[in-house]
């Protein structure tokens, strides 16, 4: 069947272009009809948008070769230094290359196509959650009501924002990064009509990028007192990771969904990336600060990684010292087990994992610090002093009852 | 005189020796073949030169279009057809022409061979092929081939004639 609709469509082909070379041509004549029908075929093989036009190019191209190959010698040293069958297979070798391209294109299209799809649908999600969040934040403000009703309020405030964050890293990791799966560069390859529509008809996840850390700016600068630790460290880690994947796919995207203004997209995202950064990093610490503060936990002053673990270092090593200097009393071990509660139970247990996304901390001083917290534990332990007291009193009972006897 | 030429006998004879000599020395290598398997269609530019850069030759076509044209300013040339047999005659006409010019390359310039009348009326469209080693001229226009060998071309004068 296949073989049938090749020969006829070959015959269409062919009978449309006989006629010219046949009677008094020149040579000059064939040759130069011959290079305008290949640049012809080659325009429309670099230009084909589909897989059905290059198909029929396929027919033209064999059309072209069966119609010349007469005057392959004649061409041969028209065309030199290519030779006819060069040149056809050159021809033959771009629509295998545009071929390739076009599977490509197709591939890519249903791809892009599924990733719009999902855009839409966390953009709807997304606005659902803000909107929750949102009114929440506004009934916290214009609470007049009970404490145990603006409690309430406060706990829903932050369940909704903890569900919208959720979202974010699951956009992130599902969307964000299969937009990186898509390989993007390729696109660069191929015509600009190979790649205008697909974009043309998407979702541009620009937007939704921009609106989404332009709508955690404006959480982190809002009312905040309603949020506590978990929910800053929670905020820092999606900051993290949405600067982490726009790193390695901001490029391509703009390249993509940028067109013109691909300069401005830029420059806008990563302002504004900065200023999210900022803010998000300058709560989290001022948080974590307060919270250490409330349990009697002075570290030095810290703003980063780096002078986090150093305060927390610093202050482990000052109290083993300062633990020995205490060995009678319980006050170093006191102090180690408050520490130690919240080294345990807070910062590696409840917050760890943000701990872990966010880089808080590295899982080598993690470690160092575990380690300075045994030596801080075996030095703060309080001795065991009854025996040496019971051992003083009953020499001391000795010691009146033999002057005692010596006096009688 | 006579004792002079006698004088100069022996100094006659031994340049004609070196002469011969040195002609009997001269390199030639021979079964050339100068034949171009397509013609050239050249532009000429404002000042009429035409240049070939795939066979190598530059020459200006305003003399060929003195004798072909003179003064009318009307006629003018859009390209010049040029080929070459395996002699390496050059064969020269254009649009409007009336003749093939048949040219043979010299020092520094080509040299009317041969100029062969091809009709009463300019051409139109011409164009030449190269046929087992012979000069053809293709009147595109009428489809019709002319036959530039010297014999054939003669032959046809002939028949015409008759």
């Amino acid at each position: 069947m296949k073989r049938a609709v090749y020969t006829i469509l070959l015959a269409f082909f062919l009978a449309l272009n006989s006629g010219s070379i046949h009677g008094q041509t020149s040579d000059y004549q064939v040759k130069q009809e011959f290079e305008t029908k290949y640049n012809e075929l080659l325009s429309l093989v670099q230009h084909a948008k589909n897989l059905s036009v290059i198909d029929s190019l396929n027919y033209e191209i064999d059309a072209l070769r069966h119609r010349y190959e007469k005057k392959e010698e004649l061409l041969d040293k028209a065309l030199y230094p290519e030779s006819f069958i060069g040149v056809i297979d050159q021809l033959n070798h771009n629509v295998s290359l545009t071929r390739t391209r076009l599977i490509i294109i197709e591939d890519q299209r249903e791809k892009i196509a599924s990733l719009s799809g999902q855009i839409s649908s966390y953009k709807k999600e997304v606005a659902y959650l803000n909107d929750i969040s949102d009114s929440l934040n506004l009934a916290i403000r214009r609470a007049e009501k009970s404490e145990k009703e603006l409690t309430n309020l406060v706990q829903r405030y932050r369940h909704s924002l903890e569900k919208r964050d959720e979202l974010m890293l699951n956009m992130i990791d599902s969307l964000f990064m299969g937009y990186k799966d898509v390989h993007l560069n390729r696109f660069t390859d191929l015509p600009q009509n190979g790649t205008g529509n697909i974009i043309q008809d998407s979702e541009n996840p620009l937007q939704i990028i921009q609106s989404v850390i332009e709508k955690h700016i404006t959480i982190l600068k809002s009312n905040t007192r309603s949020l506590q630790t978990e929910d800053f460290l929670r905020m820092y880690v999606v900051q993290n990771r949405f600067s982490e994947v726009w790193n390695q796919i901001g490029d391509d995207l703009l390249l993509l969904y940028g067109g013109e203004d691909s300069r401005k997209w830029r420059q806008s995202i990563e302002s504004d990336l900065h200023d999210w950064h900022a803010s998000a990093s300058k709560q989290m610490w001022a948080s974590l600060d307060l919270y250490l503060e409330q349990n009697e936990i002075e570290l030095t002053a810290f703003d980063n990684n780096q002078s986090f673990y150093d305060a927390i270092d610093s202050f482990v090593k000052n109290a083993t010292d300062a633990s020995q200097e205490k060995v009678l009393t319980n006050d170093g071990y006191e102090s180690f087990q408050s520490f130690f509660t919240v080294w345990n139970e807070k910062i590696k247990k409840d917050w760890g994992p943000y701990v872990q996304q966010g880089e808080l901390l590295t899982m080598k001083q993690i470690s160092t610090i575990d380690q300075d917290m045994m030596n801080w534990n075996e030095k703060a332990q309080p001795r065991p002093l009854l025996i040496p007291i019971l051992f003083t009193l009953s020499l001391c009972v000795i010691v009146i009852l033999v002057i005692v006897l010596v006096r009688k | 005189m006579n004792m002079k030429l006698s004088h100069l006998f022996p100094v006659l004879l031994l340049a004609g020796t070196i002469t011969v000599a040195s002609a009997c020395n001269k390199f030639i290598v021979e079964q050339v073949n100068y034949a171009q398997p397509i013609e050239s269609v050249l532009e000429p530019n404002e000042k009429g030169v035409v240049q070939d850069l795939r066979y190598g030759i530059t020459f200006n076509i305003k003399p060929f279009e003195q004798k072909e044209l003179g003064d009318q300013d009307s006629l003018k040339i859009d390209n010049v057809r040029l080929i070459r047999n395996a002699q390496g005659l050059y064969f020269i006409t254009a649009n409007n022409f009336r003749h093939v010019y048949v040219m043979q390359p010299v020092e520094s310039a080509l040299e009317l061979k041969k100029k062969i009348r091809i009709s009463e009326k300019r051409l139109v469209a011409p164009a030449f092929n190269l046929r087992d080693g012979e000069v053809q001229l293709v009147k595109t226009e009428v489809n019709e081939v002319i036959s530039l060998s010297d014999e054939e071309n003669q032959n046809e004068r002939k028949e015409k004639k008759s």
